[in-house]
């Protein structure tokens, strides 16, 4: 559906955004954690974060459902107060902004290692990348939302593909054994899993540029299984390939998987190519909606009509987060202590309390009947 | 003179000419010098080719541990423009990658590993815990490596047999290709692509590689070495390799030769007399490996194997009528009690002289027996040379050709 420039996204735009957004550079580096975290017993700890993402996904799609029409920040302040709404944004724009960076900085170190010469400057990466997301952020959310449409689909199609003519390198018997993981050690990799899906909360700035919010609820938790499906087959295919004890050493388990399938006839001589070719616009269209959203945010708290013009000096800012870390394990060290303690609060403890003080004030009961 | 509007159009058309020059680093392909074998050596010589320019330039001696010999196949002899169909080069080197960074000093074209099809190492390099882990990192790390690469051990220098021309093809690179890719390569060296290797060496250290062996002008790949803890261990035979082969599940198609006695009707055993000779063609079937005791101090496995056979040559208007069930028999079980043979060799050999779990027990016994294998994997390698390994084939002679 087209809309006019007026920025309003239809519920299947939100679902494709909300797909691509959460898939991103952490499905390469996701079968490692999952290895590191359960061992053979990786895909079931998927499904468990998965489930209980779903569940918070709903929660975020019903908190914005009984806010119709209106913005993050306003629904903040109806139910915390103004001063408290304009910390929980500033919260979530400096959680936007250093998430995308350190997303770029990996989609840069990715490939510089897999498809460049050493000697390229990551600063062109990370600068030619900016400006292509700039460019998406100053057109605005229409925009975003028919391109994400556009490609949402080709790329599920795409990767399945991919991972289905790996099928044939698969080995069961590296699925085995079944659920020898303790409970305990269950939960404890519970949540790094969670943390692969880190985007869905984007539904909470979205929600109001939706021409239909009632269905918001079910759009995100449908969005969120879908990329459970995803995140099975990669896990599937690259735990088939590899094996649970080589997936813990290798940092981008799923590449290095894909490099040893051969393919018949030997027309490509690496399907990993292919991949990471169509990566890369996975990598786009999950940071630029972040980027959106954290200029959605930025004009929420100053109040500005338009927010497009408030996306493009970002660029600096996302710049200086993206070359922040040192080394490629400082990147990881830094986006786990990014995601502790801010990934859990704008992806479990605000949308909570927020769900809590709704529910005790009633303040959607009220807001239906101002309608 | 412009108008506004086709002065934008000019400027915008001046930038685009910039973006369109194209690559203006590119190198050509000439340029480029793709490593398709590379021979690993331990360092124990003074190094082959050290040009003297003459200068009196300072002498650094760093400490050599490696001697690298890279081939790179000559293009000019595939266009028919040259006559020397492989380019070879011998450098020292502290590290494996160090070696390939001294290359280019009097080499003149730009290195690349992208294309490498063949490794092969020289025993001592994998003798040596240390070399041969650094060699295994090398080639993991590399991102540009290509996961099907192709690792081979020999007994002799890996510098020897990159010299060989062999005479089938003299290009010794795709020669060598060929020969491991080769679908009808019997199963008599180990499946060798290093994603095979590393799934192994991640998994508990131990793996088997292909050997090869130089000739004079032919190169062989047959037989395999055992690696145990990363390090070499010994070599295996063609039959022991095929029998672990059929062990492990991986072995591809082959054949045996019976010898028959048909005054006694019975298969001929090594030094008795015999008055024919049949050839069968096998198929093996996936290994399947059970665990029928299961007290730490008293392990029983047993492995079964199905073995698929076509009767290939016998021998002209036989006495022996081919379609009759006892005569198929009768070979089936003659061919079971050979490889039940052959394959207790090599598990004994395994098992006694090597104490080398590579049958991959001790992954069965972790996949399907997760509680039992918590309880032993501590004491794995005093455990596994004890264990009680029965073999049990079944064969079933299903074709017999188009003779009676």
């Amino acid at each position: 559906m087209i809309f006019p420039n007026n920025d309003k996204i239809s519920i299947s735009q939100l679902r494709s955004t909300l797909i691509l957004s959460v898939i991103g550079v952490g499905i390469l580096g996701l079968p490692r954690t999952l290895s590191e975290a359960a061992g053979t017993d990786g895909w079931f700890l998927l499904i468990m974060a998965g489930t209980i993402v779903t569940i918070l996904a709903y929660i975020y799609g019903y908190i914005i459902q009984s806010f119709p029409g209106m913005n993050w920040f306003e629904v903040l302040s109806i139910n915390l107060s103004r001063p408290i709404a304009y910390i929980v944004s500033v919260y979530f724009f400096i959680y936007f902004i250093v998430t995308a960076g350190y997303v770029i900085r990996i989609f840069a170190a990715v490939i510089k290692m897999m498809l460049l010469l050493r000697n390229t400057p990551r600063e062109i990466l990370v600068l030619s990348f900016l400006l292509v997301v700039g460019y998406v952020g100053r057109k605005g959310i229409e925009t975003l939302g028919r391109l994400a449409e556009l490609l949402a689909i080709p790329l599920l199609i795409f990767t399945v593909i991919i991972f289905a003519v790996s099928s044939k390198d698969i080995q069961v018997v590296n699925f085995l054994p079944i659920l020898q993981t303790s409970p305990m050690d269950l939960v404890k990799g519970l949540p790094s899993i969670i943390f692969n899906f880190l985007g869905i909360e984007l539904i909470l700035i979205f929600g109001s540029f939706v021409n239909k919010p009632k269905d918001s609820a079910k759009t995100s938790a449908m969005a969120t299984l879908i990329i459970l499906v995803v995140y099975f087959f990669l896990i599937a295919s690259v735990l088939g390939l590899l094996g649970d004890q080589q997936m813990r050493y290798l940092v981008w388990p799923a590449i290095t998987a894909l490099e040893s399938v051969y393919i018949g006839g030997g027309f490509i001589e690496n399907i990993a190519v292919l991949l990471m070719s169509v990566w890369v616009i996975v990598a786009f269209t999950t940071v630029a909606p972040i980027y959106l959203a954290s200029g959605i945010m930025l004009s929420e708290i100053f109040k500005t009509k338009e927010y497009n013009y408030l996306t493009l000096p970002l660029i600096p800012i996302l710049y200086t987060a993206a070359n922040w870390s040192k080394s490629l394990a400082d990147v990881y060290k830094d986006l786990e202590v990014i995601n502790r303690y801010m990934g859990i609060g704008v992806l479990v403890i605000i949308p909570l309390i927020l769900l809590i003080v709704m529910k005790i004030r009633k303040t959607h009961k009220v807001i239906k009947k101002e309608i | 003179m412009f108008d506004k509007n086709s002065k934008i159009l000019l400027i915008l058309i001046l930038i685009l000419a910039m973006v369109l020059t194209g690559c203006w680093d590119y190198i050509d392909i000439e340029k480029r010098g793709y490593v398709s074998v590379i021979g690993i050596d331990k360092f124990e010589k003074e190094p082959m080719k050290e040009i003297d320019v003459g200068a009196k330039d300072p002498k650094d001696t760093p400490e050599n541990r490696f001697s690298l010999t890279y081939l790179m196949t000559n293009v000019d002899y595939i266009v028919d423009k040259a006559d020397e169909p492989n380019i070879i080069y011998t450098a020292p080197g502290e590290t494996f990658y160090g070696s390939s960074r001294v290359l280019p000093t009097y080499y003149d074209k730009q290195v690349n590993f992208g294309h490498l099809k063949v490794a092969i190492i020289d025993e001592k390099v994998a003798s040596d815990e240390k070399l041969f882990r650094e060699v295994l990192d090398g080639f993991e790390r590399d991102p540009f490596i290509n996961r099907r690469l192709y690792m081979l051990l020999t007994s002799e220098t890996a510098e020897k047999v990159i010299n060989v021309e062999p005479v089938s093809n003299m290009v010794t690179a795709n020669f060598l290709l060929d020969l491991l890719e080769n679908k009808t390569r019997p199963a008599r060296s180990g499946n060798g692509t290093i994603s095979n290797i590393y799934r192994d060496v991640y998994w508990n250290k131990n793996t088997i590689i292909p050997r090869v062996i130089p000739g004079e002008e032919d190169i062989k790949v047959a037989g395999s070495g055992v690696i145990k803890n990363l390090k070499f261990e010994g070599w295996l035979g063609e039959t022991d390799t095929r029998s672990l082969e059929i062990i492990r599940g991986e072995a591809k198609p082959e054949g045996i030769n019976l010898k028959y006695n048909s005054i006694e009707n019975k298969v001929a055993q090594e030094g008795d007399t015999w008055d024919y000779i049949i050839s069968i063609a096998l198929i093996y079937q996936p290994s399947k490996i059970k665990l029928i005791e299961k007290k730490k101090d008293n392990i029983k496995i047993s492995v079964e194997i199905e073995v698929v056979g076509t009767i290939e040559e016998f021998y002209f208007q036989p006495k022996q009528d081919l379609l009759n069930p006892k005569t198929i028999d009768f070979f089936s079980e003659s061919v079971c009690k050979k490889l039940t043979k052959e394959l207790e060799d090599v598990t004994k050999k395994l098992q006694k002289e090597y104490k080398v779990d590579v049958m991959g027990i001790d992954r069965r016994l972790s996949t399907f027996h997760p509680k039992f294998w918590d309880e032993v994997k501590g004491d794995w390698e005093e455990i596994f040379p004890n264990i009680d390994i029965v073999i049990n084939v079944n064969t079933n002679i299903t074709q017999i050709g188009v003779l009676k």
